[in-house]
């Protein structure tokens, strides 16, 4: 027997799409292209490289590269070292 | 010092300078690039890291703004690398990063003394001369192992001195020399030159070229040392070069020992 003015139920929530990106989970809107989810990061699509499930991505092919929600990534910047 | 030494050949390609540049441990990117001029290294290494994902601002941020790939052939490490397939996948990103397709093989898991797995270096290798990459890998002075990394294709053998950052020196000269003595691709002295004078013994013995980093890197004055390191390579070699008179147990006179006053 519902009480008609008890506060309604929050609608099952839907999970948060994510990826995994550079081993930690990362929530993020999806699906969107690598170079979107770069931008969205603070990260200039030139200064990094991604390694997209286990395939190496050119920078020139960011844009093209669609991310869906489990996806793992690697980005990695070139840096100094011996 | 008149520039005939003759050409370091890696890989079917020309460079005049011997000597290598690491980039790390400088005290800034401007430090760093001012000593790559000074040393006259026409090869200097970068490494790959996992960018910071938090929003800081990365004082290293782009390396290749201080140095250009149109003035040096930038060689990526795989350094950071646990194992065989972590360096294959980082040397797929240099190249996927517009990196020309070299790389400085390099796998130490173990952080007290950063020597090389040989195991995992030559399993990499091999994969990775057939990806195409011209390979450069850094080993233990290992003659044994020099041998079978030639043999699966690398460009050169990159021999240590003495462990990384210790600046020890030639360290393992005796086992370098074997190495020198079979070597069929170029032999670069990597790690442990702490002073010019290892690198110009490096250089005295036969190698081909050597790789400093930390001992410039570290100096008072950096570009006074990297200075100081490019005279020694080119005196070295030129001393390899113009051929050196051989040890002998005993003495051998420079002046006439006829009797001085008879």
């Amino acid at each position: 027997m519902g009480n008609p003015s008890a506060p309604s139920q929050p609608p099952p929530s839907t999970p948060a799409a994510f990826v995994i990106a550079n081993g930690r989970r990362l929530e993020c809107p999806l699906p969107c292209s690598l170079a979107e989810l770069l931008v969205a990061q603070h990260l200039p699509p030139r200064s990094v490289v991604v390694e997209h499930n286990g395939q190496a991505v050119a920078p020139s092919e960011f844009a093209r590269h669609q991310v869906q929600s489990g996806d793992r990534l690697e980005i990695v910047k070139i840096v100094a070292g011996g | 010092m008149s520039p005939t030494n003759q050409p370091l050949i890696i890989a079917g390609r020309s460079f005049r300078s011997r000597l290598i540049l690491g980039t790390g441990k400088f005290s800034s990117p401007e430090a760093m690039r001012a000593a790559a001029e000074a040393s006259g290294a026409e090869i200097v290494t970068v490494a790959l890291r996992r960018a910071d994902l938090s929003g800081r601002k990365d004082p290293f941020a782009n390396i290749l703004e201080f140095i250009s790939p149109e003035k040096y052939l930038v060689l990526p490490n795989t350094s950071g690398a646990m194992n065989a397939d972590e360096a294959v996948r980082l040397a797929r990103l240099a190249a996927a990063a517009g990196l020309p397709k070299w790389v400085k093989l390099e796998i130490h898991p173990d952080p007290r003394y950063l020597l090389p797995d040989p195991v995992d270096t030559l399993k990499a290798a091999e994969v990775l001369v057939k990806e195409g990459f011209t390979v450069l890998p850094y080993l233990n002075a290992d003659p044994v192992l020099a041998r079978r990394l030639q043999d699966v294709g690398t460009a050169t053998v990159m021999p240590l001195g003495s462990p990384i950052g210790s600046n020890r020196g030639l360290q393992s000269r005796d086992q370098l020399r074997i190495i020198l003595e079979q070597a069929t691709v170029p032999v670069v002295v990597d790690a442990g030159l702490g002073a010019p004078s290892h690198a110009s013994e490096a250089m005295e013995l036969g190698a081909d070229a050597v790789l400093v980093n930390t001992a410039i890197a570290v100096a008072n004055d950096p570009n006074r040392m990297a200075a100081a390191f490019r005279l020694a390579v080119e005196a070295g070699r030129a001393a390899f070069e113009a051929g050196l008179a051989p040890h002998q147990d005993t003495a051998a006179p420079t002046s006439p020992l006829t009797a001085f006053l008879d």
